[in-house]
């Protein structure tokens, strides 16, 4: 029992970050048709920017989480401003402009940081057992977060002006437009709020592993699988999808199965796309 | 004659190399309901969506209340005090009809809360179903919210794109006695797309009938009547 | 340009190109060459697919690995001689590439590329797991002895030559296609799909047989990779692979004749000329990649088109109508529409 429980909480604390990463994707996808297979480096950005104002200490986390947030939020805009707006007539070629800034940010990463592995001082050093099962305070402390970063989210979405406008234009951006909602406008703050979730998940992702200039590749991979899981669009689907994931993970890994996770990621993302390309969960029309 | 709100001057729009709209002019008077008519594909759609800056204007000009409209984003227009129901409702149909009246007062800072209670008492139907998604509503139900969602704006124009389309007779009475209400009890002026011509001429406005993109009728309703017969008909 | 007088140009640029070890470059230059001539002979294949069909394949990077590795193999492990592994290679990579098309033309757009993504990011993995065929994430080193017609193949001028005559036969090989019925037919299906569909045009063949001759070429490429680069791995191929084949087709440009020619010389001499460490060669890629999306749709051979349509606007009268695109350049009109209603 205390293995499963185990497992379960292991499950939990991956799930956290490609929860943060594919949100930021299924928002981005929602409003723009746009794919953004960069966005797990800005998660790993993210992860940089941690590294460099947390030297040591729960405080210098704490700093270090929120300069990681505005950061990448801030690098976000910037894309979209210079990038992806001009590819929201044809998205597709937003698509292709993502996997030439992975390029750039990967080699830009390991050419100014190296391309050997970092860690980060943890925040809480210490691991607590319950019930045998051992949790690691800062898996708690990622599981936690994550879960009251979802939480302002949900808030943010469902209860405030904006949020509202959000899903509007998600739903129909002309529309949305004749409502009096700065179309343009929304879908930059959007990139900002995928950015910030991608910076949370960057700092909590360093407090799990190791992180390398490289790990955004395939990270994205996992985070769309997620985001298509949950239904490309729909966010409360990619947070289900993470645990989903994350679980199937677990149990291939238990299995002894480990160097094939990724070719068996790989088929369910094909088998995905072709059979339910709309989701398990109700996504958006897949618009094409 | 009163204040002229809408003021259109020979205005043309392009669909690439096709001319959708050419050398049109048009005027809404305050507190006047206005209506436009003419054959499928005779740009009717596409003029109020040029006024509300969903389509490209190729050349002249539309201004409103003083400003100029063309060539802003359609969220500038709609906070300058235009709403614009299209055509086929755009109700965010997975939204709450709640929902979708809070967006229509989007560009206002406050009175919302009593706008929507205003829209409702327009379309008491509404009120029962304000917590469902849009999407589960009927036809007619979902016009009924497209047309509130507009008013809650609090709009000093409306434009309306074929209200009827596709709704029942005595849905169509419902829309009339509406169209009738927004124009006496919110003094809120009209521009209305309208194939159904007795609905069209019982706002009891002037009229433009267009044809291949141009104005070829206008005057009084009174006037048009029995001329729009030819209108659609002849050459 | 009719296909005979096509024909006759390509004579002279193969002729022009195989004279190029005569004139004494050094080894570098000549297996950057060779490199640029079976960069090309896969993005041909992939500019087929996008220039006449319009499908973007990001597939073609994973294909080739399958070339490249069914050459290795039987090369090495089984000691197969030259041609027949190279008639294999492409046989099964045209066999996978068909699987792909099955797979993936089922959906449309967008998805179709991101399907192709994963496929050849699955390959990629597949290559590097499945270690008992492949010698997983080891790679396999490919020494074999090449004779062609009893000549044997040493030097880097010998396999400088095969590829390029090759290449040549490549390029003649897709310009028949492309003029010929099945490329025309092919190209309806790109402008609209139910159109083409609806005057009796069989989609799915057409996109199927397609599909299968672009990923011989690229099982064609793949096998030459394999022998002239002597070592193949898995994260040679996969989704970055594709890449740079997309970059040398879209630099030169998909629709014109010697198009991913002019690409693949570019990419594959950019970077030593521009001498830049290679992890800022590889941001460099990825700065030209964006820049040539976002810019030039038409690629580097449509150049002397547009500069011709600038120098006639500029000479004569603005051929569009007065007014266009003057007036109401407003944000709303780049933002996608018509979602749900």
């Amino acid at each position: 029992m205390s293995i499963f429980l185990q497992q379960v909480f292991n499950t939990l604390s991956s799930a956290s970050v490609y929860a943060l990463l594919a949100v930021g994707v299924t928002l981005v996808f929602g409003l723009t048709r746009i794919v953004n297979f960069a966005h797990g480096d800005l998660l790993t950005v993210g992860s940089y920017v941690l590294f460099l104002v947390a030297p040591a200490g729960a405080i210098w986390f704490l700093a270090g989480f929120a300069a990681a947030m505005v950061a990448v939020a801030v690098l976000a805009v910037v894309l979209e401003r210079l990038l992806f707006r001009r590819t929201l007539v044809a998205p597709i070629r937003g698509f292709l402009v993502s996997l030439g800034l992975i390029q750039i940010i990967e080699s830009g990463l390991s050419y100014f940081f190296t391309a050997g592995p970092r860690t980060v001082h943890p925040f809480i050093d210490r691991v607590w057992t319950v019930g045998g099962v051992d949790m690691p305070a800062d898996r708690v402390v990622v599981i936690v977060g994550t879960a009251a970063v979802f939480l302002a989210l949900t808030f943010y979405l469902e209860r405030t002006k904006a949020g509202l406008m959000i899903r509007a234009v998600a739903i129909d951006a002309e529309t949305a437009g004749l409502m009096g909602g700065p179309v343009t406008r929304t879908i930059a703050g959007v990139f900002a709020l995928g950015g910030m979730l991608a910076g949370a998940g960057g700092a909590f992702g360093a407090l799990l592993a190791p992180v390398t200039p490289f790990l955004g590749y395939a990270l994205i991979l996992k985070g769309f699988a997620v985001a298509l899981i949950g239904g490309l669009g729909n966010v409360r689907g990619a947070m289900l999808g993470a645990v989903v994931l994350a679980a199937l993970e677990t149990v291939v890994i238990t299995f002894g199965l480990s160097t094939w996770v990724s070719f068996f990621g790989f088929t369910l993302m094909i088998v995905l796309l072709i059979v339910r390309p709309r989701g398990l969960l109700r996504g958006v029309e897949a618009e094409i | 004659m009163p204040e002229v709100l809408l003021d259109i001057v020979d205005l043309s729009v392009n669909y690439g190399p096709v001319t959708a709209l050419r050398g049109v002019s048009l005027q809404v008077a305050q507190g006047e309901a206005v209506f436009l008519a003419g054959p499928n594909g005779a740009g009717k759609t596409t003029l109020l969506r040029a006024i509300s800056g969903l389509e490209r204007v190729a050349g002249g000009s539309v201004r409103f209340a003083g400003a100029t409209l063309h060539g802003r984003p359609s969220w500038d227009i709609a906070a300058s005090g235009i709403a614009h129901v299209p055509q086929g409702r755009r109700c965010f149909g997975p939204l709450t009809v709640d929902e979708n009246l809070r967006l229509g007062g989007y560009t206002r800072g406050s009175g919302v809360a009593e706008a929507i209670d205003a829209a409702y008492d327009l379309f008491p139907a509404l009120k029962a179903k304000r917590r469902q998604r849009a999407e589960e509503l009927s036809g007619g139900q979902q016009q009924m919210v497209a047309i509130a969602r507009a008013l809650v704006a609090n709009p000093r124009l409306i434009l309306l794109d074929e209200p009827s389309l596709g709704l029942a007779p005595i849905l169509v009475e419902d829309v009339r006695v509406a169209l009738h209400r927004i124009l006496h009890e919110f003094s809120t002026s009209i521009l209305l797309v309208e194939q159904n011509a007795r609905l069209a001429l019982s706002t009891g406005g002037r009229g433009y009938v267009l044809r291949s993109g141009r104005v070829v009728l206008e005057g009084p309703s009174t006037e048009l009547e029995g001329r729009m017969k030819e209108a659609y008909l002849g050459g | 340009m009719r296909y005979g007088k096509s024909l006759v140009v390509l004579a002279v640029v193969t002729v022009l190109m195989l004279l190029l070890p005569a004139v004494g470059p050094s080894n570098r230059v000549l297996s950057l060459a060779t490199l640029a001539a079976i960069y090309a002979i896969v993005t041909y294949g992939i500019a087929l697919l996008f220039g006449t069909g319009g499908l973007l394949s990001i597939a073609h990077g994973g294909l080739w690995g399958i070339g490249a590795y069914t050459a290795a193999l039987f090369a090495v492990r089984a000691g197969w001689s030259f041609l027949p592994v190279l008639v294999l290679s492409v046989v099964i990579t045209a066999g996978a590439a068909t699987l792909v098309a099955l797979m993936s033309l089922r959906v449309r757009g967008h998805y179709f590329t991101i399907i192709t993504f994963a496929v050849a990011e699955g390959i990629r993995a597949l290559i590097n797991a499945w270690t008992p065929v492949t010698a997983g994430t080891e790679g396999i080193v490919v020494v074999a002895p090449v004779r062609v017609f009893g000549f044997d193949i040493r030097s880097n001028a010998d396999w400088y030559y095969i590829v390029v005559v090759s290449l040549a036969v490549v390029i003649a090989l897709t310009r028949l296609v492309v003029v010929s019925r099945f490329g025309r037919r092919f190209a309806a299906t790109r402008d609209n799909l139910d159109l083409a569909a609806s005057v009796g045009i069989g989609v799915s063949r057409l996109r199927l047989l397609a599909f299968s001759l672009s990923g011989a070429l690229a099982g064609l490429g793949g096998a030459y990779w394999a022998y002239s680069q002597t070592f193949v791995h898995g994260d040679q191929f996969g989704a970055a692979a594709s890449i740079v084949f997309i970059l040398c087709m879209l630099l030169g440009g998909a629709r014109y004749t010697y198009g991913p020619l002019i690409g693949a010389v570019i990419v594959v001499f950019m970077p030593p000329l521009l001498a830049l460490p290679p992890l800022l060669a590889t941001a460099a890629l990825g700065v030209v990649f964006i820049l040539v999306i976002l810019l030039t749709p038409g690629g580097l051979a449509s150049l002397p088109e547009r500069l011709g349509q600038l120098w006639r606007r500029w000479r004569g009268p603005d051929p569009r109508p007065p007014g266009a695109g003057a007036a109401g350049d407003g944000a709303a009109a780049a933002v996608p529409t018509g979602v749900a209603s």
